[in-house]
């Protein structure tokens, strides 16, 4: 299974990574989407994440265009082709 | 209502008019203007060269798509458009147009106040202040008038 995933703004820039497809073999959920990026990007992944393994409070993430709360990335389960984009805070305006 | 995400903004003048021929029950419409300022927003006096804009677009427009609808229930007002630009903008430089029509002025300024905080603080949208001293990602907006 394979997932999309793009970063924005400041987050892209610390993680020196704008976009990529990470291939999911087994496990369709989001600490194993988290564990498939740790190995592209490194002792980076602890910018997305925090001690206890949840996505860091400065962070938001979407899937398919639709916002997810945090407490809902754990029930997250992918599929093929989806897009998760995760975002730094606004700051527009 | 319209929501734009883009590199240019439309003419601030036919937007209003664009509201104002959609019902005939409007009696205000209020407007946010949105400038870049040649200082930098966390009081540093650091001084301002450009701004940079970025936003997740489709996301953006959902999210304040949302906000408008929700401002409907809310307050009462009758419809509202949003434009923010992305890209580079120099200092005096318009960047955001929310402007709402409404029946009367009381709502219209309540949901005016609510649609800018929200989209400054849960649109999808990105702030970097070029200044002399450096480039600088917006991390922190809460408490920034």
């Amino acid at each position: 299974m394979k997932v999309k995933v793009r970063f924005y703004a400041s987050l892209r820039e610390k993680l020196g990574f704008k976009e990529g497809v990470i291939n999911l073999e087994g496990n369709d959920d989001f600490p194993s989407l988290i564990a498939e990026l740790k190995k592209v990007i490194g002792w980076k992944v602890n910018i997305i994440m925090d001690e206890e393994g949840g996505i860091r409070k400065n962070l938001m993430v979407s899937v398919n265009n639709t916002l997810i709360n945090p407490p809902e990335l754990a029930k997250l389960r992918f599929k093929n082709g989806d897009r998760v984009d995760i975002m730094p805070l606004p700051s527009g305006g | 209502m319209k929501v734009k995400i883009s590199e240019r903004l439309d003419e601030l003048a036919s937007l209003v008019r664009e509201l104002e021929e959609a019902s005939g029950e409007i009696g205000a419409v209020t407007i946010f203007i949105g400038v870049v300022r040649g200082t930098d927003g966390l009081g540093r006096n650091r001084r301002v060269l450009k701004l940079e804009y970025e936003a997740h677009e489709t996301l953006a427009s959902k999210v304040i798509g949302g906000m408008i609808e929700k401002s409907k229930a809310k307050h009462g007002i009758i419809d509202a458009i949003v434009e923010h630009r992305v890209g580079e903008a120099r200092v005096g430089e318009e960047v955001m147009y929310v402007i709402v029509a409404s029946k009367h002025r009381k709502e219209g300024f309540k949901a005016l106040t609510e649609l800018v905080d929200k989209i400054k603080h849960e649109a999808p949208i990105w702030k970097k202040e070029v200044t002399e001293e450096g480039e600088y990602w917006i991390e922190d907006i809460s408490g920034t008038p």
